[in-house]
């Protein structure tokens, strides 16, 4: 049975009473309440798993990209202070987790595999299969602050406010990012591959 | 002059992406390993940042206790210099038949535990006594017990005929304070009392 509050798809789960019972929760848990703790990973966890999935790309990595970031939530938890809310702090220790899941993988040898045949185009409903068969090789040819950006705005709902705070970067800076990233996978899924500009520091 | 608006649809959600990003929910066995998995991690001992506030906490009123006594005890000519006669001075005479009372009444020495985290499950309870018991000096330090919330709960209320040790903890959310001592009829017990009021909550049979 799902458990209250998730979140199929990584919809965002919105409502004030959630963010209330999540801080609840937190706090609980912050005390050593496990069973707070417990409620708070079960409701999250998809949440958590869909942004290790679309930032890391690969199925496997991705799972244990969420395994980390649970854990980095049960031993950080006394460390949530409540200022922001449970899901801003939620979504960035998930954002490092995969982009820490990103960097070992760089690092540990990988057998050279084949990249699916990018689709021609993605506007019809059978296009749309392919399209999202795609869409993991996509985004990974596209920069990690782009691809991080865009999974946090298109895929989680978070808006600008929010991703800024996630990231630790100014509004214009996630707005740039978006707006380039978008681009990006656009030209990308539409068969087209041109270089990726890397954005500058700070932008 | 009102700044012209910036249009919104640019910011708004990318629908035909979010579609293309989204990914199916984890299935029932997999949600449950990966949640098993972070909850067998040692949880956080904030607790313990609590603890370090309490007992410093408890410290300072002990030291303020400390200081309301040496006070009591300097000769008189100070006090009734400052107040009307006979007020201050009775006021002080006052607070030196109350102050050896200010731990726990009645009592010998109280072992001070810290804090006891969570003490909602009696099974808890028992094992955070045991590792205070471990980690305490023993009943050295009188002062920080009687800076403990309840300190001066009688020993009636507490059904207990001599606490040996008093502890902190948190009892389904609430603070508590944690008296360890021996009942009427020789069975040792943990008394938990609500911090607010200093009423009772419930008392746990601790093993021999």
């Amino acid at each position: 049975m799902r458990p209250p509050g998730g979140s199929p798809q990584g919809v965002r789960v919105g409502g004030a009473a959630n963010v209330i019972e999540d801080r609840a929760l937190a706090r609980a848990a912050a005390r050593g309440d496990r069973r707070s703790l417990e409620v708070l990973l079960e409701r999250h966890v998809d949440r958590v798993h869909a942004v290790c999935r679309r930032v890391v790309g690969h199925p496997e990595d991705a799972l244990d990209a969420t395994q980390e970031a649970l854990v980095a939530i049960t031993r950080g938890i006394g460390s949530f202070d409540g200022r922001s809310a449970f899901t801003t702090w939620l979504y960035r220790v998930a954002t490092n987790a995969a982009l820490d899941e990103v960097r070992r993988r760089k690092r540990r040898p990988m057998p050279v595999e084949e990249l699916p045949e990018p689709s021609s185009s993605a506007s019809g409903v059978e296009d749309r299969v392919s399209a999202r068969l795609d869409v993991d090789a996509a985004l990974t040819q596209i920069p990690e602050e782009f691809r991080v950006a865009v999974v946090l705005r298109d895929l989680c709902d978070l808006d600008y406010a929010e991703i800024a705070e996630v990231l630790d970067v100014p509004s214009g800076t996630v707005r740039s990012r978006i707006a380039r990233g978008r681009a990006a996978l656009t030209e990308i899924l539409g068969n087209s591959e041109g270089p990726i500009e890397r954005p500058k520091r700070g932008s | 002059m009102s700044e012209p608006r910036e249009p919104t649809e640019p910011d708004a959600r990318d629908e035909s992406l979010a579609a293309l990003l989204a990914v199916p929910p984890l299935d029932d066995v997999t949600r449950r390993r990966l949640v098993r998995g972070a909850l067998d991690q040692p949880m956080p001992r904030a607790s313990r940042a609590a603890a370090a506030l309490s007992v410093a906490a408890a410290v300072a009123v002990g030291l303020l206790v400390g200081v309301v006594l040496v006070q009591g005890n300097e000769p008189r000519t100070t006090t009734t210099a400052q107040g009307a006669p006979g007020g201050r001075a009775a006021a002080d005479s006052e607070a030196l038949e109350v102050a050896p009372k200010a731990a726990i009444p009645g009592t010998g020495p109280i072992t001070a535990l810290g804090d006891l985290g969570d003490v909602t499950k009696p099974a808890d309870l028992e094992v955070a006594i045991n590792n205070s018991y471990g980690l305490s000096a023993g009943p050295g330090d009188q002062a920080a017990v009687a800076g403990y919330p309840c300190a001066t709960t009688p020993t009636e209320t507490l059904g207990l005929v001599s606490p040996s040790a008093i502890g902190l903890g948190v009892f389904r959310d609430l603070p508590v304070t944690v008296f360890v001592g021996t009942a009427p009829d020789g069975q040792a017990f943990a008394v938990i009392v609500r911090q607010t009021d200093c009423t009772v909550l419930g008392r746990v049979v601790l093993p021999g």
